[in-house]
């Protein structure tokens, strides 16, 4: 077990300097480093879901309506008042964080499809906000003259100095889910998908347990939603229609529900599959559809669970021979 | 008290609309205790499909109506087959069923989107566009045609689910799956014609309200959510509900219209809905025991 746990620490801060090395690898082209940029919000987003619906067991549809509150938040704050970046975080992740808390008190009783219509609700709600309250939010039309963030001066004005940005927040947030996955915190709320009558029954509140994932959930999507704004440095409403959220959610189906690498692994999925089916404009969209329904039928537990399938048989593998060479 | 009457009309207009997404709703739930959300996308097929038949092509009403119902109610058949039966067979939950209707309302969206054009169509009325004056008021033929088919579907549903050795079987089959079986009902079969029929009524009612607005790939979801409020707001399962739900969820549109503004018609609904989710999940007139059969 020690060995596993070891080698598993040894792969992740290989990943993480893969990942930070990406800038070097792609020679420092910006179109490549964008794209790494992009893959580092995605990655965000879909471990906040991962929390909310993986983790939870709270089905998020939402998860593009919150998204798009952390993007507007840092896009008013930062053009119409002049915020700098870092002063916007705080409101763009506060702000989804209360729109959770507020709308998830009474949905958390929720369940099913009766969650799932509330979310989609929900979603398309701040979508309607987003067009109508054209005094606000710039309407249809959106916000541009978005400014990228600077620290002590040196401002992040290329690609590859944005992205380290990125890079920074996406370790963190993965490091604060792995942490979760193994606090008091994160059983709990494990616990809770499991079988809420036994969670009760050890002193469990399903209740504060399920708001708490819908609202970190939300609280990650706002980050990802500032970091957005600051790369794309124009926002607008028909980015953060229901068909992001349904996207989000088949990204996480094919990672690996209930998995933070299934997460990552979903959000790399979902920044490839644009790049390769870009030149067949929207068969993008048709191509989630179809891989939503075949992957909930056929690998429920996605890429990472497959992983860990395969990783499983060959530690058992190792250990069977172990056995045999003790015994000999 | 001068927009109050052609609010109302056009309240109970789009009410019967709803009121026929909420039956297609129901029939589905009521035989599998599975939401349907492709519902929306059918709707949406429904009033595509019509508007090139009809208005573009120039073939008979009648021929469109039929034509077009059984195209979707094809579509339903399939979903069931494709999508919703292999999770049944493997005692999924609810959830993942949930999951794979979406997936199946996502291929629905693009396949027309990409088949037949995202361009917005307009449809015509069969009856034209020359209002009919009663009483001082203006009302469009094809807000009648709207309510009368509307009162003829339920009623035919009503006949058919009350009055036939077909509506036994699938109240049966509602009733109890496994009882059902043992009687020799196909269930199976009995699942998918319940979720043809919801097509073809939800079709129904996208060649309805096509002529009001216009037909494109991107209507479905607005109303599928409408119908699901119109049902939830009546209560799952229930059918005289859906009829009262369809009925206030289309007045309250047509009067926060008129009287608020057009562009908050679509906002008020959903905070309705929201309201209803979050206070009453069994809706006004549902009973506590069928919202916790649909939650098992």
């Amino acid at each position: 077990m020690q060995r596993i746990s070891r080698s598993r620490g040894l792969l992740l801060v290989l990943c993480i300097l893969l990942f930070l090395g990406i800038p070097v690898f792609a020679g420092f082209n910006d179109y490549y480093v964008h794209v790494a940029c992009i893959f580092g919000i995605n990655a965000i987003l879909l471990l906040g879901l991962n929390i909310a619906y993986g983790i939870g067991g709270q089905m998020n549809l939402a998860q593009a309506g919150f998204y798009s509150l952390g993007a507007y938040a840092t896009a008013i704050l930062q053009v119409n008042y002049g915020w700098s970046w870092w002063l916007t975080l705080i409101p763009a992740i506060a702000i989804p964080v209360l729109v959770a808390v507020i709308i998830g008190i009474p949905s958390v009783k929720l369940r099913h499809h009766n969650l799932a219509m509330s979310t989609i609700a929900l979603g398309m709600g701040i979508h309607v906000f987003l067009v109508q309250a054209g005094g606000i939010s710039g309407g249809p039309s959106g916000i541009i003259g978005i400014e990228r963030p600077s620290i002590f001066g040196f401002v992040l004005d290329t690609e590859t100095r944005y992205f380290y940005l990125i890079a920074v927040f996406t370790i963190v947030c993965y490091v604060f889910c792995r942490n979760l996955l193994q606090s008091r915190v994160g059983r709990a709320i494990l616990a809770v998908r499991d079988d809420e009558v036994a969670a009760r029954a050890v002193g469990i509140s399903p209740f504060y347990m399920k708001l708490l994932s819908f609202a970190i959930s939300a609280g990650f999507a706002g980050i990802a939603g500032s970091l957005y704004a600051s790369l794309n440095l124009f926002v607008s409403p028909e980015t953060f229609t229901i068909d992001l959220s349904l996207i989000l959610l088949a990204a996480l189906m094919i990672g690996g529900v209930g998995s933070n690498v299934g997460a990552l692994l979903g959000a790399l999925f979902i920044t490839l599959v644009p790049e390769f089916l870009q030149k067949y404009g929207d068969l993008e969209l048709l191509f989630y559809g179809i891989t939503i329904i075949l992957v909930i039928i056929y690998f429920p537990k996605g890429i990472a669970g497959g992983l860990d399938y395969l990783s499983r048989i060959i530690s058992s593998a190792y250990r069977s021979s172990n056995e045999k060479l003790a015994r000999d | 008290m001068d927009f109050f009457i052609p609010l109302f009309i056009s309240g109970i207009t789009f009410g019967c609309i709803y009121i026929l997404i909420a039956l297609a709703f129901n029939i589905v739930f009521s035989s599998s205790n599975v939401i349907n959300f492709a519902m929306g996308e059918m709707v949406m097929v429904g009033a595509i499909i019509s508007s090139i038949l009809y208005a573009e092509e120039r073939l008979p009403f009648i021929f469109t109506m039929l034509f077009t119902m059984i195209i979707v109610a094809l579509l339903g058949i399939i979903e069931y087959f494709v999508a919703v039966r292999p999770l049944r067979r493997k005692n999924a939950t609810l959830i993942s069923i949930v999951i794979a209707t979406l997936g199946y309302s996502i291929v629905l969206k693009m396949l027309v989107a990409l088949g037949i054009g995202k361009e917005e169509r307009s449809a015509i009325s069969p009856l034209g566009d020359n209002p009919i004056t009663i009483g001082g008021y203006n009302i469009l033929p094809q807000s009648i045609l709207v309510v009368g088919l509307t009162i003829i579907i339920l009623l035919l549903t009503w006949f058919v689910f009350n009055k036939t050795m077909l509506g036994l079987s699938i109240r049966a089959t509602a009733f109890h799956m496994d009882g059902a079986k043992l009687m020799g009902i196909n269930v199976e079969w009995i699942i998918a014609l319940c979720f043809g029929v919801g097509g073809g009524i939800a079709a129904l009612a996208g060649l309805l309200l096509a002529p009001f607005s216009y037909a494109s790939p991107w209507i479905g979801l607005t109303y599928g959510i409408f119908g699901f409020a119109a049902t939830i707001i009546g209560g799952l399962g229930n059918w005289v509900g859906s009829i009262v739900g369809g009925l206030a969820l289309g007045f309250l549109e047509a009067f926060a219209t008129g009287y608020i503004g057009s562009e908050w018609g679509e906002g008020i609904a959903l905070i309705v809905m929201l309201l209803i989710l979050f206070i009453r999940p069994s809706g006004l007139f549902g009973s506590q025991e069928v919202q916790e059969a649909g939650e098992n």
